[in-house]
């Protein structure tokens, strides 16, 4: 037998067992999020009938009407401004920041970075009752606009992390030239270090983007209204524990809430595998 | 903002910048963000501290009224808190050890590349970056009677499906799936990524010298992988242990407040019971206790992997 190869010796009987096992998990994982989407297509008196079935006879978007106006319509475009304007500030102080700790250390800058990265361990509902107490003085309950700041603490570190990945590994050699020609720090990161830094911005803001996209417990704290700052994960625990829930309009939200979270997993598997060791790591 | 520096010309063969300058540039780099973090982190942190040792009413006046340890001793008795604390254990306890059995079995059977294995890792990467509430939102409607999708199976075949939220232990459960659902993807694609990544050395001598595929698991690949299972732990435990979306939607604490866990009894006696001082006291040993887990994963896995 010369089975040499880089991977186990193959049987075809431990293929067969392999395969069992991936398929019988795999349907167990996709199984949830198939329900979502195939509830929301099925007209509501489908949802409940027997027998069962995963694809509806009559298909409609007529759930997707309903989740995309009224209330459903506030939480959608709270989440939006929310998790957009954590990313973008997140972005703006992460960018200099991440650069600063991997190109031009200083004395204590090693330790601040440890620091940051530590925080990870914080539970946000440590957070939650002194921004309610600071919010409720300065007028920023029940706004996006409260949550944009509330989330700079969680977004801000782990783009800072993330970053400082991608920038360490910018060859010092380029920064040197640059220098040389006469460029400040500032105009280097911006027209050197940037333009060439696209995939590890693209991981940071992905990841800033979902991360407040997702987060739950500190917008539950501060928003109180549909109109007035409450978001998509906020929403929907509210009406989930009302008497009649309507599940296929739920359905409906949930699968638009889903759709940045699947999409951003398919198209960049790679980074987010790097991401997510590097955002979550070395604490 | 370093325009000063752009207007100097280098001489060729020097280092651009000298040392005292590139730490000013860092500095200036740097502080932003670090005043930012300091305001929106470090004081809300910091403020948390400060109000576990007073009592609420320092919350609303602002007037400190110091109780020394009042707060946590009454926390510590308080039957709600231990049982918060001990299903918490426990819901990090089973997570870390069904995300370990079936963490590293996907793993290690993706990483045999067999034909369409990167089909099956791209389906059980999807829920990674779900959110929890959607998550949750999810199995209620797979667990919940009447509608959920195991009882309409069960009812298809004539059946009845089992009332998940009714029984503690089903409750418990359930947490526990869907928790497991959140979490799974992540240690399956780091899990791979390390496998990946081993040395294909010491994995063939093993074989050469007729090592079972057990052998070869347990001596070699898992001591190769004990930084990759570092990570994991450091990252599972910050998040398990502040688990609070998934019991919010999936059962409300229930039945009886008794799938209750630590963040969820903070929020509680916050917002509901009002105890701000009590919650905060809660706040700081749901800190401690994360931060210990987190600190023995690493201390533990760095100690090992010197011995090996």
């Amino acid at each position: 037998m010369s089975a040499a190869g880089a991977r186990p010796a193959r049987s075809r009987l431990g293929d067969a067992a392999t395969y069992l096992f991936l398929t019988v998990t795999a349907i167990v994982m996709l199984t949830p999020i198939l329900w979502i989407f195939s509830t929301s297509l099925k007209p509501t008196p489908e949802i409940l009938v027997s027998p069962t079935r995963l694809l509806p006879t009559a298909p409609t978007l007529g759930h997707y009407g309903v989740a995309l106006s009224g209330d459903f319509r506030s939480f959608l475009v709270n989440s939006l401004i929310a998790a957009g304007g954590a990313t973008v500030a997140g972005l703006l102080l992460a960018i200099p920041a991440a650069f600063g700790f991997a190109k031009y250390a200083y004395r204590g800058s090693a330790g601040f970075l440890s620091f940051i990265v530590v925080t990870r361990v914080f539970p946000p509902i440590a957070l939650a009752l002194p921004f309610f107490l600071q919010f409720r003085t300065m007028g920023l309950i029940d706004t996006p606009w409260g949550l944009v700041v509330a989330y700079l603490p969680i977004v801000l570190p782990l783009m800072i992390w993330i970053l400082h990945g991608f920038f360490r590994d910018f060859p010092d050699e380029l920064i040197e030239a640059a220098e040389i020609d006469g460029l400040g720090p500032l105009a280097t990161l911006v027209r050197i270090v940037l333009p060439l830094s696209l995939p590890g911005l693209g991981v940071a803001a992905l990841f800033g983007f979902l991360v407040a996209w997702n987060e739950f417990v500190i917008a539950l704290t501060l928003t109180r209204t549909p109109g007035g700052g409450q978001t998509l994960p906020v929403g929907i625990s509210t009406l989930i524990t009302q008497f009649q829930v309507l599940w296929g309009d739920m359905m409906a939200v949930a699968a638009i809430y889903l759709l940045p979270a699947l999409a951003v997993t398919m198209l960049t598997q790679r980074g987010l595998i790097r991401g997510l060791m590097q955002g979550a790591t070395k604490g | 903002m370093q325009s000063e520096v752009a207007d100097i010309p280098a001489e060729p063969g020097t280092i651009p910048l000298r040392p005292r300058r590139r730490g000013r540039t860092g500095i200036a780099l740097t502080t932003p963000a670090l005043l930012v973090l300091a305001a929106a982190m470090l004081y809300p942190i910091g403020y948390t501290i400060w109000l576990s040792f007073n009592s609420s009413r320092t919350a609303l006046s602002g007037t400190p009224d110091f109780v020394w340890l009042a707060n946590f001793l009454k926390i510590a008795a308080n039957r709600d808190f231990q049982a918060a604390l001990l299903q918490t254990v426990g819901i990090v306890a089973a997570s870390a050890l069904l995300e370990a059995i079936l963490g590293l079995s996907i793993a290690l059977a993706l990483h045999r590349a067999l034909a369409g294995s990167r089909i099956f890792q791209t389906i059980f990467a999807l829920p990674l970056m779900i959110a929890p509430v959607v998550g949750a939102l999810a199995w209620r409607f797979v667990f919940a009677d009447g509608y959920g999708l195991i009882d309409t199976i069960a009812r298809d075949f004539g059946g009845e499906g089992p009332l998940w939220f009714a029984d503690v232990w089903l409750a418990r459960a359930a947490v526990v799936i869907a928790n497991l659902w959140l979490a799974l993807p992540f240690d399956i694609l780091v899990l791979l990524a390390g496998l990946t990544a081993l040395p294909t050395e010491p994995l063939e001598a093993a074989r050469v010298d007729g090592a079972s595929p057990a052998q070869i698991l347990t001596r070699i690949m898992l001591p190769l992988l004990k930084p990759v299972i570092a990570i994991i732990l450091v990252t599972r435990f910050a998040d398990a242990f502040r688990i609070f979306d998934v019991v919010y939607v999936l059962t409300g604490s229930g039945p009886a407040n008794r799938t209750d866990v630590l963040s969820t009894f903070i929020y509680r006696q916050m917002f509901t019971n009002f105890d701000f001082a009590g919650g905060a006291a809660a706040s700081v040993l749901l800190v401690i206790l994360t931060s210990a887990a987190s600190l023995a994963a690493v201390l533990l896995l760095r100690e090992r992997q010197g011995r090996a």
